[in-house]
């Protein structure tokens, strides 16, 4: 996922998202997360979404090279406990 | 030179085929236009207003439209070429509405679904079917010469007329080409209306179910002030799902929640009214804030699992203050302290409802004499391309400062900085509890 996630650009990344979950059922699906500067409450709803399709195929999500702005959407909305979320070296 | 003689009928024939030709050719512009013109109307009104605008003046001077609403004729939409004779038709519109019973055109063709029409009124019949002297004085100004009135159906229903008229002084008459083309413009119009109106049905039934799955009253505390505000979406004035709750636990203490659920639909607002339910059905059980939320959040695994939905969920104890906190995915509590300082409180939250996780840890402090408690929801705090932080840091701005405010005091503060001057997109819930 790159550039800014919000209401505007949210259908791309949840198509990105599902595309990549079901070519891995079951899989374990990494995000490269280090292109993208902005989060709102729409694009951590597209996270959840594709977190828990994943974890209902029995995969799982996780979340590479996090922003420390979107980090700490991630850590308000309490999805660091939810799933692996790797921030920026 | 040569020159083609064609006996003289012939001329005749072609050049009625030729004015037949450009004539349809007019018609088929004309409803492409009404087409394009009617697609985009955002609601009912807007459409019947579209409706009128296309048909005045390219095919009458005015145009009535008659809706049938509870056995009722209502005249919706009146509209004259002539700005000057606006005023008159517009006193028509609003005080001569024909009775469903009458002879009145209108009341014919929504009775019986055929289309009237008159080529060359008789000065008396507009006359003849006033309701007073009034009426009888603005239909003689009005001068109706021509009129033809056609049935709106959708869905095999009659629920209105659109009626054309020309003055007689324009010296334009109907004919049966204009009643056709008047009955084509009618039935490419209904079906848009009828949408709009469907369209507009759901979404107050949406906004309905909203307001009464909100609390209608909130309970008295001794000592305790509540003050909630709920502001549905401006964008495209969409049903949306935040909620709050504020309710007497069992044991004396008061429960208060606020929530978000995704989606701006009527799904959204019941859901919204299911988590309700069940969070005061898990809340009565006198159990702890962090153990109701792990409750809820199970049973959201087992059932809507498509939708995200987040919630703070805190308990007070009147008589102390003590507050115990915790949250799924939401925000945290600002609390005012009575010095008017801003803290906001951290709670270490869950993930939003419906994804797998440890139970919430809780947060506890204690509300004061003069504090107050301060939950939102992220419409308040969230505008586009602005990280969520500078607009909780707006909001804790606007509730420091002033002097012994009261929880009403503090929303109005809340709401007038946290609106965007845009508009706000989201809807937005805020609950204020103030200790005094």
């Amino acid at each position: 996922l790159t550039g800014e996630i919000d209401v505007s650009t949210v259908g791309q990344a949840r198509s990105l998202l599902a595309e990549a979950i079901e070519a891995r059922p079951g899989g374990v699906v990494t995000v490269d997360m280090s292109d993208v500067s902005f989060l709102d409450s729409t694009g951590i709803g597209a996270i959840v979404s594709a977190l828990k399709r994943a974890r209902q195929a029995d995969g799982d999500l996780r979340l590479q090279g996090v922003q420390p702005q979107v980090m700490k959407v991630f850590q308000l909305t309490g999805l660091t406990r939810a799933l692996e979320i790797e921030p920026l070296p | 030179m040569t020159e083609t003689v064609l006996p003289d009928d012939s001329v005749a024939h072609a050049l009625r085929d030729a004015n037949e030709i450009a004539r349809l050719l007019r018609s088929q512009q004309f409803l492409l236009r009404a087409a394009r013109v009617l697609s985009d109307a955002g609601d009912y009104i807007e459409a019947l207003d579209r409706l009128a605008a296309v048909a005045v003046p390219l095919l009458g001077d005015l145009c009535v439209i008659d809706v049938l609403d509870g056995g009722e004729l209502v005249r919706m939409v009146a509209v004259h070429a002539e700005p000057e004779q606006q005023p008159l038709l517009d006193e028509m519109r609003l005080r001569y509405a024909p009775s469903i019973d009458s002879d009145h055109p209108s009341a014919v063709v929504i009775r019986t679904g055929e289309s009237q029409w008159s080529a060359d009124v008789d000065p008396e019949f507009p006359r003849s079917m006033s309701l007073d002297d009034r009426h009888r004085e603005i239909v003689t100004t009005l001068d109706f010469g021509s009129f033809i009135t056609v049935p709106l159906v959708a869905r095999e229903t009659i629920f209105g007329s659109l009626t054309l008229i020309v003055s007689r002084a324009s010296g334009r008459r109907f004919d049966e080409s204009d009643l056709a083309l008047a009955e084509e413009l009618a039935a490419h119009a209904a079906g848009v209306i009828e949408r709009a109106r469907r369209h507009d049905r759901d979404r107050e039934a949406a906004h309905a179910l909203q307001r009464s799955l909100l609390p209608a009253a909130l309970p008295d505390v001794d000592g305790y002030e509540i003050a909630v505000r709920y502001l549905p979406g401006t964008d495209g004035a969409e049903v949306g799902g935040d909620w709050y709750d504020v309710f007497p636990l069992p044991d004396g203490q008061l429960g208060l929640a606020i929530g978000d659920v995704a989606g701006h639909d009527i799904g959204a607002a019941a859901t919204m009214g299911q988590l309700r339910n069940a969070l005061r059905a898990y809340a009565v059980r006198d159990i702890v804030p962090g153990i109701t939320l792990d409750e809820l959040r199970r049973l959201c695994e087992v059932t809507d699992a498509e939708r995200i939905a987040t919630v703070t969920y805190a308990t007070v104890e009147p008589a102390t203050g003590a507050v115990s906190i915790a949250t799924a995915g939401h925000f945290g509590p600002l609390v005012r302290h009575a010095d008017g300082s801003v803290e906001a409180v951290a709670v270490d939250p869950a993930p939003p409802l419906g994804v797998a996780s440890t139970p919430p840890d809780e947060a506890s402090f204690t509300l004061a004499p003069g504090d107050a408690m301060v939950l939102v929801t992220d419409g308040l705090v969230e505008r586009r391309d602005e990280s969520l932080d500078v607009g909780l840091a707006r909001v804790e701005a606007s509730l420091a400062g002033h002097t012994r405010p009261s929880a009403e005091e503090l929303c109005d503060a809340v709401l007038e900085v946290a609106i965007d001057p845009g508009g706000h997109g989201d809807d937005v819930a805020l609950l204020i509890v103030a200790r005094s």
